[in-house]
């Protein structure tokens, strides 16, 4: 092989497809990356069988070949080159078990790599059978972290940490929950859409956040049954499916409410951070007391002392008392970008509803702690 | 008015080498200790006082011993089963108190204060009943030393070994400690008692006469930890997990300054060690099943629920390893650990090549927190947490594990190094 990479674009694209790329692993050859040198469509590929991400790269390539190099040994190469403006050749026999690097610019470089053969490196899954959208990706992003922060990072219930894609008529519906509290998106993608749901797993979330540009660029999303595939011009992101059945959510979010109030999100976030110094992951406890025209939030360390912060909101009911989760609060209210927040309420011990006034496309459902 | 605090430390005689007498009878009466090893070169874990008398002692190395002792009786250790009997004590002296802090594998604080009127009984009274059904119901010897606070509870019950019960109340203290050598205080060492000699102190009373600025000047802060010690102050409460499941029998029994802080306990687990090695995943994972049941049990009896699980194995080279992973949500579900456990396990435990025999099997989970503060949202949670609870309530009125689930079957079939334990006697008062 001979191409030649510009620091900028294996920079780039090392820095992508590296979210799928695992440093333990029981394959070696996952923790390599797969360089496709070809002419003018050159690619970069890591995955770790669950996610696979693909980032083009502007290269000039004059003996084309396909070959997996250590990601960790490239990437600490790249980013170790001083000179923003120089490149990189790889060249040799991929078949000898190695090839070499050669640095182009200020710094003179030149080494050696292990490579392996991409017959070893692990294909693309095949679509069959997909369902196709395109939606803005500044869009998608905007629902994914909106869901992504009621998802559970880590659970035996693989359906509580994913987001899940409800696709009906004109509309998807983004939802997560971790069992204690939910998040529900409703983005409009047009057409007519017979009803279908696709989980896909928050590590793919967080990799679409991460990797998607949050601009008007159109993403296409493919699915399959057991796969999803996000792409943009640039780079694709194709994720596994969580094959599990996810939790009957339109059942858990409350239809009727017997209270509500409304408050300054900024001053309700302010606060909460403030009373939030008594409260530790394992005592998250955090109490709400509604006045007339104040709400008093309160929380009590065994170790650190307590605090009290007060906030105006607009309350016409009897004066009542809940308890919550303070960090499940600071997600969802971080989520809310209108200035005031909506809180619906049914009784202190039922699920309630955080959302912008009136907005019923995005909103947050929170079950109380006991008091 | 100040309550007169009753605390007493229960402490098992030679409790490893009692386990394993309770194991194989026919150890009883004769010199014996346990090794880890008796093959490789090994310490000894635990001695018998019938080897005492010649010299041996816990920490000595094995040939040493032997040199010591011809006649002695060298057993292997079988922590599982130590484990087990410790779990089995703690069953029993719940039936005494609400207020039971595990500190050790063979030692446990009780805060009898409340409950000696519930009992109409004094102390020591108390102390004999604890002993006399753990010797019935475990065929265990243990020692309870019984004092106004920890420190005391501990003194006395080194005094009274084995097999005795000995109380000091706060008026006698002064006494006892006149001739009470320095170093029997719990917390002083040799080096401390080396560097106490210079000063004058030789006995525990010398200590408290002390000024407390030669304490300090001398040892720093610690110097009033010193001088408490002297003058037989402790104010550490006994602290128990959570408590004991159901309605307490002790109800209102408690000052409330004294409020349980349940994360004092750090982490509930649970290990076997197998009847014989084995490399068959089926019998592993079920193993692996019955314990994530066991710990989801505990958990919920304490009213805890944890979102770190850890998996320990050691394999049939004694290798040992562990990995833990930390969840979103607290469980204390037995298939919600099991899940996570599985998962941790086939990260320690590869098929390829073929994985080594495995011979200990441990879940343990901790971050704990109270287990009901936060309800479930969804449904089908709200219905796994309510048949947690039904299935608890089934087993605590029929007997543990009345009904458990079936996948942990493979693993009772195939058996744990566990003796006979004699069924679960109650307490008839």
């Amino acid at each position: 092989m001979k191409a030649q990479f510009t620091k900028e674009s294996l920079s780039h694209a090392l820095q992508k497809v590296r979210g799928a790329v695992d440093e333990q692993t029981p394959l070696p050859i996952l923790t390599n990356v797969m360089i496709e040198a070809r002419d003018g469509k050159s690619r970069m590929i890591g995955t770790n069988l669950d996610l696979r991400i693909t980032v083009s790269l502007t290269a000039s390539v004059s003996d084309k070949a396909d070959v997996a190099v250590p990601a960790k040994t490239l990437g600490d190469l790249v980013s170790r080159l001083a000179d923003p403006d120089s490149s990189i050749v790889l060249s040799g026999d991929t078949q000898k078990g190695h090839i070499q690097v050669t640095a182009i610019g200020k710094q003179k470089f030149t080494g050696q790599l292990p490579v392996l053969s991409k017959d070893d490196y692990p294909k693309a899954a095949k679509i069959e059978g997909e369902v196709t959208l395109s939606i803005p990706s500044r869009n998608l992003l905007s629902g994914l972290r909106r869901t992504a922060v009621a998802a559970a990072m880590q659970d035996g219930r693989r359906y509580l940490t994913g987001v899940l894609f409800d696709l009906e008529g004109s509309d998807i519906k983004l939802v997560a929950t971790d069992s204690h509290r939910l998040s529900f998106v409703r983005l409009s993608v047009g057409g007519k859409h017979a009803k279908k749901e696709f989980l896909v797993p928050i590590r793919a979330v967080q990799e679409l956040i991460r990797c998607m540009p949050d601009d008007e660029t159109a993403v296409s999303m493919t699915f399959t049954d057991r796969v999803a595939v996000f792409s943009t011009d640039g780079i694709s992101i194709q994720t596994q499916l969580i094959a599990e059945k996810f939790p009957n959510y339109a059942q858990v979010i409350p239809k009727e409410f017997e209270l509500d109030f409304r408050a300054d999100v900024t001053q309700f976030m302010q606060a909460l951070r403030l009373v939030s110094v008594f409260t530790d992951s394992q005592n998250p406890r955090i109490t709400i007391k509604l006045d007339s025209s104040t709400m008093k939030i309160s929380a009590v360390s065994q170790d650190r002392g307590q605090g009290d912060a007060s906030v105006d909101v607009k309350y016409s009911g009897e004066p009542m008392e809940m308890a919550f989760n303070a960090y499940y609060c600071i997600d969802a209210l971080s989520q809310i970008l209108t200035p005031e927040v909506q809180v619906r309420i049914i009784t202190a011990k039922n699920p309630c509803v955080l959302r912008s006034p009136d907005d019923n496309t995005h909103l947050h459902v929170i079950m109380p702690m006991r008091i | 008015m100040r309550i007169e605090h009753s605390i007493a430390l229960l402490d098992a005689d030679a409790f490893f080498v009692a386990c394993e007498r309770v194991a194989d009878p026919r150890l009883g009466g004769r010199p014996a200790v346990v090794v880890a090893d008796a093959k490789r070169r090994s310490v000894v874990l635990a001695a018998s006082y019938e080897a005492r008398p010649f010299g041996v002692k816990t920490g000595m190395v094995l040939h040493e011993a032997r040199r010591a002792c011809p006649t002695l009786t060298v057993v292997e250790s079988h922590p599982a089963l130590y484990l087990h009997l410790s779990s089995e004590i703690e069953k029993i002296l719940w039936d005494f108190t609400d207020r039971v802090e595990m500190s050790s594998v063979d030692e446990a604080y009780l805060d009898l204060t409340g409950v000696l009127s519930y009992f109409h009984a004094d102390a020591v009274t108390i102390g004999r009943r604890i002993q006399a059904r753990i010797t019935q119901d475990l065929g265990l010897p243990v020692t309870l030393g019984i004092g106004p606070n920890k420190l005391i509870a501990k003194l006395l019950a080194d005094l009274a070994k084995p097999e005795g019960v000995r109380e000091v109340r706060a008026p006698d203290v002064a006494a006892l400690f006149e001739q009470t050598p320095v170093e029997k205080l719990c917390g002083i060492g040799s080096r401390m008692q080396a560097a106490l000699a210079p000063l004058g102190v030789k006995t525990a009373a010398d200590l408290g006469r002390l000024p407390v600025e030669v304490l300090l000047d001398r040892f720093g802060v610690i110097g009033w930890t010193l001088k408490h010690m002297g003058q037989g102050i402790d104010h550490s409460p006994v602290r128990s997990i959570g408590g004991r499941p159901g309605p307490t029998r002790f109800p209102g029994r408690y000052v409330a300054d004294e409020t349980v802080i349940p994360d004092e306990v750090k982490s509930i687990g649970h290990a076997h060690t197998l009847q014989t090695d084995t490399a068959d995943p089926g019998i592993v994972h079920s193993f692996l099943f019955l314990l994530s049941e066991k710990v989801a049990a505990r958990l919920r009896r304490h009213d805890l629920a944890g979102r770190v699980i850890h998996v320990t194995i050691r394999t049939a080279d004694f290798d040992t390893l562990g990995k833990q992973r930390k969840i979103s949500i607290p469980t204390s579900n037995g298939p919600e650990i099991y899940g996570v456990a599985r998962g941790i396990l086939n990260e320690l435990w590869r098929p390829n090549p073929p994985p080594p025999a495995i011979r200990l099997v441990g879940v343990s989970v901790s971050y704990l927190s109270p287990r009901n503060a936060q309800p479930p949202l969804l449904p089908a949670e709200r219905r796994r947490s309510d048949l947690d609870d039904l299935v608890d309530r089934i087993n605590s009125r029929h007997g543990r594990g009345a009904i458990r689930p079936a996948a942990q079957l493979p693993a009772e079939k195939f058996g744990i190094l566990t003796p006979p334990i004699p069924p679960h006697q109650h307490d008839s008062r």
